[in-house]
This record gives structure tokens, C-alpha cells and sequence, in this order.
């Protein structure tokens, strides 16, 4: 497994195949002209979100919003 | 046409108005024509109620007449942001969907709260589509206009909020910030704003946008109106879950103490990098007005910005779901593009940033056993012309839009109260600087920033239009 690429994977041709096939499944239309924006978007998303990723958490960290009953 | 002239401060206005120095009446009528006069040049209001004002102002005049006890804001003019309710009008949160709802049967707790201390609704405020913008501008209902700078943003996505506001069309506003949509225009159009603890204010009767940092605050042209209305709109309310339980805690009773013997330090590392110069120079004048000598690095705050933009466009994306699936023609593209690639977020990446927060907000915490004040910049620039695409910070042409929260979004993140003070570098446009204080101190960030205003660092002048 050592040589997976770090996640996540960034590679433009990867994110439109993903963006297109999560499209699908949500049932959501995206317009030829909105395209590439939707991909951008995703991408600077991804971005963020591989900073979040790389950070190491302990296991115990519990995410923020607990609910309290 | 010459416009009415410029209103007093809340304050002002209250105590001519308890004293009979000026009637309710007067006063909303004078406001309403000042709004008749400049909001075609600025846009910030969206709807006027008129009627109800004028009709609530005769109540205020009416109890005094009767010899009633006064609230403390008797009279005072406010507008909201268009995502609160007001009865009558449907909440239309900046997009051209919701103004299709019914009109709403209530209005939002904290128009109830401050109209229960007497002051009076006169409108509602433009801004970004669903709060998810820092600009001001809204292809819907037309851009606000920085009331300094026509030319220029207001900042977002409470933009209505800020310009009406420094253009002294209302002394208090109330807006949103979820990740820094008080803040920021309160530094673009120089006025000061009050972001507090997140769960301080209720949000009950407010169109929502990112449930995980969604606040309420005012916006106004003295700390001391900021102070009074967050005095009038404290205490619990069991219509919004994550309203704090706390009982009020005033903080206009402390205002006046000044910055003596709290511990102020300024931010560094991230806030001290990826902006222009002068918005890093506000900040040390604030310090040194202050006194306050010490630096301070607020740990990952890069990151912290990433987590919060991770979670801001996975809820968003949420829930506008079926909006975005039936009717995407009819949102602004800006936003609807990012709300399709928000659906699309795998929720490792969401939880990993909500646990990511855990993590910080204890590093921040712990920051807090050293001072009582952080210092650091609202926004990396002065307000950028109406439809500026791209900016360059640090060398770097980086999107307007995302960017201007900058400064702002790794404080939100973990809820902390901030008050956003404005600082005038030069002859030009203003810029902010964040009072950032612990968790429900929103008392030391207003005194800090009141120290500010004592010291005349930091103004908000009524724009000269």
C-alpha cells in the first residue's frame, strides 16, 4: 500500500471522471458551461481538504459538534 | 437633492428620545427619509416597512406619554440583513428562490428583542446569495455600494448591513457571519461590527446557511451601540439548539474601563502574511495605542481556514441539496457552481475537519491562560472595485471572493467573540482590525475596541455622500 498517492488525488482527468459520476448518482445536471467551474471548485476543495487530511489526529479526537441530549 | 442630515449614535437617540427631546416619530421619520434620499446610490436597503415603522415609533411615543419606562434603545432606527425574518415579507436570504416562500408569520427573536427594548425596524438589507460571499455584490437585487467608495465592495456577505450603517442611514444593523460576513464589511466600509460566541445571540427565525458556525451580530458606528444592542438581544431561547443556556451578561456596565491590565498580544504567523501591507500596519497602530507589546502565533490557522472551507461548502451544499438539483438556473452562478462541487465532498474529508476543530480549539484555548486579547487583521486589502475578479497578496493572483475572508475564518471556526474596529491608515479607505477575545468575553473585546475608539484609532465617520 506504500505506494498509493497521497489522497487526495488531484489529478484533473481523475476529479472530472469523480465530479461527473457524483453528478449521476445525486441526480444533479451540470450544464457544459458550468463544468469546468464545478470541477475548480472541486479541486480547491480538495486542496483544502488534503491540508485537513495530512494533519495527524489522535484516534480519541472526537469531531466538534457533539450532540447533547 | 440634499439629504437629511446624518443621525446621532443609538445612544444619542435613545436619550432624546426617554428625555422628550425628540420624538420616536422624528426620529424614524428622518431616518426613513434619509433612506429615500441615499439608498439609490448605495443599495443597501432591499425592502422599507414604512408603515410598520412609523406605526411602532407612535407606540414608543404613545408609552412615553403614558409615563411607561423606556427600554434602551427607545426610538433607535435598526435594519437587518434579509435572511432574518420580518412578518409580512418573505425571507429571502439574497437569492431570487426564497423571495417565493410565504411571507413570514413572526419575526426573527432578535428583531423581537431589540423591539422590545424600544427601538424600531425600519427595513431589510441587502446581501450575498445565501451568505455564501465576502464581496457585497448579488446579481439578483444589484451589488451594494461601499457608501466611501461607490466604485468599490462593501465587503460580504453582509454588505446592505455595512453600508447602511456607514452611511448613517440607521445606526445599528444586524447581520450574519459564518465565516466572517460581519467582519469583513465592517472593515471595507469602516464601521465597527460584533461577531460574538458562537450560541451567544439566538439565530431562531433566520435563514441559515452553515448550521457549524452560523452567528448573529450587530453592526453600528460606535462601540457603544454595538454594546447596547448586544445587551438587548442576550439570553436563551429554546427555538435555536445551539442558543447558549447562559443568563445575559452585560457588557455595556464594563465598556468604559479601558485596556489597562489586560494582556493584548498581536497574531503572527498566518496573520501576519498574505495581505498588503497597510492591513498589517492598522494592526500595529492598534497595538501601540494599546500598548500591547507582545506576539503570539495562533497554531495551524492556515489549516483551521482549510477545515472551515471544507465544512462551509459540504453543509451549505446540503441544504440547498434540492434547490441545486431543481433549480440551478435560477441561482447565482458564483454560488451554485460551488454548491454542486459541495455535494460532491466525500465525509472523511467533513468529519476529519470537524474533529481537526476539536483539536484546535483546545490549542486556542490554551492561548487564552496567556492573554486576554489577540490582535490581528480583518481582511488583507482595502475594498476592491465592484466585480474585481483576482488580487495579488504576498506575489501571489489569488480569487477575491474566497480570499477576503482570509484573516476571518480561522476565528469563526472555533466560534471565538471578535469585534471588527475600523482604522483609517490614511486619507483613503478604511480597514479593520479583530479584537479576538475567549469564549463569552465578548466584554473585553468591546472594551478593548472602545479603547480604540477613546484613543481615536479607530472611527467610524459617517460617509460623506
Amino acid at each position: 500500500v506504500t505506494d498509493l498517492p497521497l489522497a487526495p488525488v488531484l489529478d484533473d482527468a481523475a476529479v472530472a471522471a469523480f465530479v461527473d459520476a457524483a453528478a449521476r448518482v445525486q441526480g444533479l445536471a451540470i450544464a457544459p458551461e458550468w463544468h469546468d467551474a464545478v470541477v475548480s471548485h472541486f479541486k480547491a476543495t480538495a486542496g483544502a481538504a488534503g491540508l485537513v487530511l495530512a494533519f495527524e489526529l489522535a484516534d480519541e479526537v472526537d469531531a466538534a459538534p457533539v450532540f447533547s441530549a | 437633492v440634499s439629504a437629511p442630515p446624518s443621525p446621532s449614535t443609538a445612544g444619542e437617540i435613545a436619550a432624546a428620545v426617554a428625555s422628550g427631546r425628540s420624538t420616536a416619530r422624528e426620529v424614524v421619520a428622518a431616518a426613513l427619509a434619509r433612506v429615500e434620499a441615499l439608498n439609490p446610490r448605495i443599495n443597501a436597503f432591499t425592502d422599507v416597512t414604512a408603515a410598520r415603522a412609523l406605526a411602532k415609533a407612535d407606540e414608543v411615543d404613545a408609552r412615553r406619554a403614558r409615563g411607561q419606562a423606556l427600554g434602551s434603545l427607545a426610538g433607535v432606527p435598526f435594519a437587518v440583513k434579509n435572511l432574518f425574518d420580518v412578518e409580512g415579507l418573505p425571507t429571502r436570504a439574497g437569492s431570487r428562490i426564497n423571495r417565493e416562500r410565504a411571507p413570514a408569520s413572526r419575526d426573527a427573536a432578535l428583531v423581537r428583542r431589540l423591539e422590545a427594548a424600544h427601538a424600531v425596524l425600519i427595513g431589510t438589507l441587502n446581501m450575498g446569495e445565501y451568505a455564501y460571499d465576502f464581496t457585497g455584490e448579488n446579481i439578483h437585487d444589484g451589488p451594494s455600494r461601499n457608501p466611501h467608495a461607490l466604485d468599490r465592495m462593501t465587503g460580504g456577505s453582509s454588505g446592505g448591513s455595512g453600508a447602511a450603517a456607514a452611511a448613517g442611514l440607521v445606526p445599528i444593523t444586524l447581520g450574519s457571519d459564518t465565516n466572517g460576513s460581519i467582519r469583513v464589511p465592517s472593515a471595507l466600509c469602516g464601521v465597527f461590527g460584533l461577531k460574538p460566541t458562537f450560541g451567544r445571540l439566538t439565530r431562531a427565525g433566520t435563514f441559515p446557511f452553515v448550521g457549524s458556525f452560523d452567528h448573529l451580530g450587530p453592526l453600528a458606528r460606535s462601540v457603544a451601540d454595538l454594546a447596547l444592542a448586544y445587551d438587548a438581544m442576550q439570553g436563551p431561547c429554546p427555538d435555536d439548539p445551539v442558543a447558549t443556556p447562559r443568563a445575559r451578561d452585560a457588557a455595556m456596565p464594563s465598556l468604559g474601563e479601558g485596556a489597562r491590565g489586560l494582556r493584548i498580544a498581536v497574531a503572527i504567523g498566518h496573520f501576519a502574511r498574505n495581505g498588503e501591507p497597510d492591513c498589517f500596519s492598522v494592526v500595529e497602530q492598534a497595538a501601540e495605542a494599546l500598548g500591547a507589546r507582545e506576539r503570539i502565533e495562533i497554531p495551524e490557522a492556515a489549516r483551521a481556514r482549510a477545515a472551515a472551507y471544507v465544512i462551509t461548502a459540504s453543509e451549505g451544499a446540503a441544504l440547498h441539496l434540492d434547490r441545486i438539483r431543481t433549480r440551478p438556473h435560477d441561482f447565482d452562478p458564483a454560488v451554485r457552481d460551488r454548491l454542486i462541487a459541495g455535494a460532491m465532498i466525500p465525509s472523511p474529508w467533513v468529519t476529519q475537519a470537524q474533529r481537526f476543530r476539536r483539536w484546535y480549539r483546545e490549542q486556542v484555548l490554551a492561548l487564552f491562560e496567556r492573554v486576554d486579547v489577540i490582535l490581528a487583521p480583518a481582511t488583507p486589502c482595502r475594498a476592491p472595485a465592484i466585480g474585481q475578479q483576482t488580487f495579488v497578496l504576498d506575489g501571489q493572483t489569488l480569487p477575491v471572493r474566497p480570499n477576503l475572508g482570509i484573516f476571518t475564518q480561522p476565528i469563526s471556526f472555533i466560534g471565538l467573540p471578535v469585534v471588527a474596529a475600523p482604522v483609517w491608515p490614511d486619507e483613503g479607505l478604511p480597514l479593520g482590525v479583530q479584537v479576538i477575545a475567549a469564549p463569552w468575553r465578548e466584554d473585553l473585546a468591546l472594551r478593548v475596541a472602545h479603547a480604540l475608539e477613546s484613543a481615536g484609532v479607530a472611527r467610524a465617520p459617517v460617509a460623506a455622500l
